[in-house]
């Protein structure tokens, strides 16, 4: 497992908060394994719950309506990657 | 407009003319005709089957899926859920036939027929409408044995559905639907698969989620004229986050009681009456409410509630024939009823009966809580079996909330513990498995 970046870890503790994890621990996350399904084995209401936690966090809307959904959610570090492309805070 | 007794097909004056748009979203709007054409160059590449598995996430693939098996006389199964294990158990159950899937999930499915990406030019032959009787669905619902109860629904009965729900909410041409929830879901192909068929009305093409892509597809309606179809776990997202709206003329609700606080908030937030649909797999949907007004429901016209005993039964309407279901419900006279519980809802602690259901309903009524739910916890150590409960609500603390409780219900089926969580495990229907309440409950009880 690839060590995490500063931004990833922020991230996942969002995550881990967002979606009540409460036996995973943030470090524990593989910023490459899917978050969806294979990995932490969330749904479409926890990416719900996130798009949530990250609209507050970072300040910007997620948006679903493109392919690249799959992409970003594909792992920690997609999603880190497009947080840091859209963050205004 | 809409068809009442006999169902209205193509050619009747009831039916939607085909120059009426049926999608818009992504690549724009696609006109029925357009949608009917797609269908059908789809039907010619289709197997030799009696069933399908539409597996399409998008409300486009999944018409377009749809409307080729029906040209072909086939029959569309919907799962419970589309992870594979569940599409592999129905799959078994009805040997020969086959998944539709959209190209992005065209891995996990080898032997799928893959929707097309675009719609075709108009069609060219006139649709192959089926039969009334014509199966033209199999709902799976899961079974208290593990096998999944399988539920036949036929093409006259849906349209006729179709036509009760377009009087209900004033579903016509020139109004767009955008729908969160899935097409495989009774609710979900009711109101964004049917209505649109055989009432006029258009749906946004796409799989919108998250609240800004809720609103987007909003906005993008060509006329201005928006119902939202959606569940009470969506609600809470759009009410928590930072996203204007666009006006709505109707916002409707179903798979999971909606809290009349929340009721009352996404009124305000959208400016527009929140209605919640009761129905089942069964019978699909039967009656609905404005929340806010009261927990009476009123039937859809034409329908009728008897009683068989002890049981509901539900007739007339959309309905083939007598339809009980397993609810509890208190009949209050033209045409209004109160859901008091479901059956198997009915626990019992310490020797007195209730409904979780009914227990459910009064946590939920109370102001402050967002979402709850109660549940029998495991037998732990002396005494009887308790109820736990679990809410969402960061207006009212626990002790506050078991005080008013106390105000409400039996001391015997006060919850412990009563425990507040940021969110309730509700899967993408709004439902709450047993299994991921009891493991959120063991996971925060103290070792």
């Amino acid at each position: 497992m690839e060590a995490m970046t500063d931004e990833e870890f922020e991230l996942a503790c969002l995550i881990v908060e967002a979606v009540n994890l409460e036996d995973v621990r943030a470090e524990e996350i593989d910023p490459n394994a899917p978050l969806f399904v294979e990995g932490l084995g969330l749904d479409s209401i926890d990416a719900l719950e996130i798009a949530l936690a990250v609209s507050t966090r970072y300040g910007f809307q997620m948006r679903s309506d493109d392919a690249d959904n799959r992409r970003v959610f594909a792992s920690l570090r997609n999603l880190a990657s497009h947080v840091a492309a859209h963050r205004t805070r | 407009m809409s068809p009442r007794g006999a169902a209205a097909t193509e050619g009747s004056a009831a039916w939607p003319a085909p120059r009426l748009a049926l999608f818009w979203g992504e690549n724009g709007a696609v006109d029925r005709s357009g949608v009917l054409g797609a269908a059908l160059s789809l039907a010619g590449r289709l197997p030799e089957a009696g069933f399908a598995v539409n597996l399409a996430a998008s409300r486009r693939g999944f018409l377009t899926g749809f409307l080729a098996a029906l040209a072909r006389g086939q029959t569309t199964l919907l799962p419970t859920s589309r992870v594979p294990g569940e599409v592999a158990r129905l799959r078994a159950r009805f040997p020969g036939s086959y998944p539709l899937v959209e190209a992005a999930d065209a891995d996990a499915f080898p032997d799928a027929v893959v929707l097309p990406e675009a719609a075709g030019g108009g069609a060219e032959a006139p649709f192959p409408w089926p039969e009334p009787r014509h199966v033209a669905f199999v709902a799976a619902t899961s079974g208290t044995t593990g096998e999944a109860g399988l539920h036949p629904k036929r093409w006259g009965s849906l349209v006729r559905g179709a036509g009760l729900a377009a009087r209900r909410f004033g579903l016509g041409p020139g109004l767009g639907i955008v729908a969160t929830v899935p097409p495989q879901h009774m609710y979900g192909l009711e109101t964004s698969i049917m209505a649109p068929l055989a009432a006029g009305c258009s749906v946004h093409a796409g799989r919108p989620l998250f609240p800004q892509d809720v609103a987007d597809a909003l906005q993008e309606t060509r006329t201005g004229r928006r119902v939202l179809v959606t569940t009470p776990i969506h609600l809470q997202g759009f009410v928590a986050a930072d996203v204007s709206w666009p006006s709505v003329e109707r916002v409707v609700s179903a798979t999971a009681p909606l809290a009349p606080g929340l009721a009352a908030r996404a009124e305000a937030l959208f400016a527009a009456p929140v209605h919640e649909i009761y129905g089942c797999t069964e019978g699909g949907s039967l009656a609905s409410r404005r929340t806010v007004e009261g927990d009476a429901w009123t039937l859809y016209d034409g329908v009728r509630l008897e009683r068989d005993g002890d049981r509901p039964v539900f007739s007339g309407g959309h309905l083939d024939g007598p339809t009980p279901v397993a609810d509890v419900l208190e009949g209050l006279g033209e045409g209004h009823f109160r859901l008091v519980g479901r059956h198997a809802d009915q626990v019992e602690v310490a020797g007195k009966r209730a409904s979780l259901a009914d227990l459910n309903r009064r946590l939920l009524s109370i102001e402050g809580v967002l979402d709850g739910v109660f549940l029998m916890a495991p037998a732990a150590g002396k005494g009887p079996r308790r109820l736990a409960a679990l809410y969402v609500g960061d207006g009212i603390a626990p002790r506050e909330l078991r005080a008013r409780l106390a105000l409400e219900i039996d001391p015997a089926f006060l919850p412990r513990p009563l425990r507040r969580v940021a969110r309730l495990p509700r899967n993408e229907l709004g439902k709450l498995p047993k299994q991921a309440l009891l493991r959120l409950l063991a996971g925060e009880a103290p070792p």
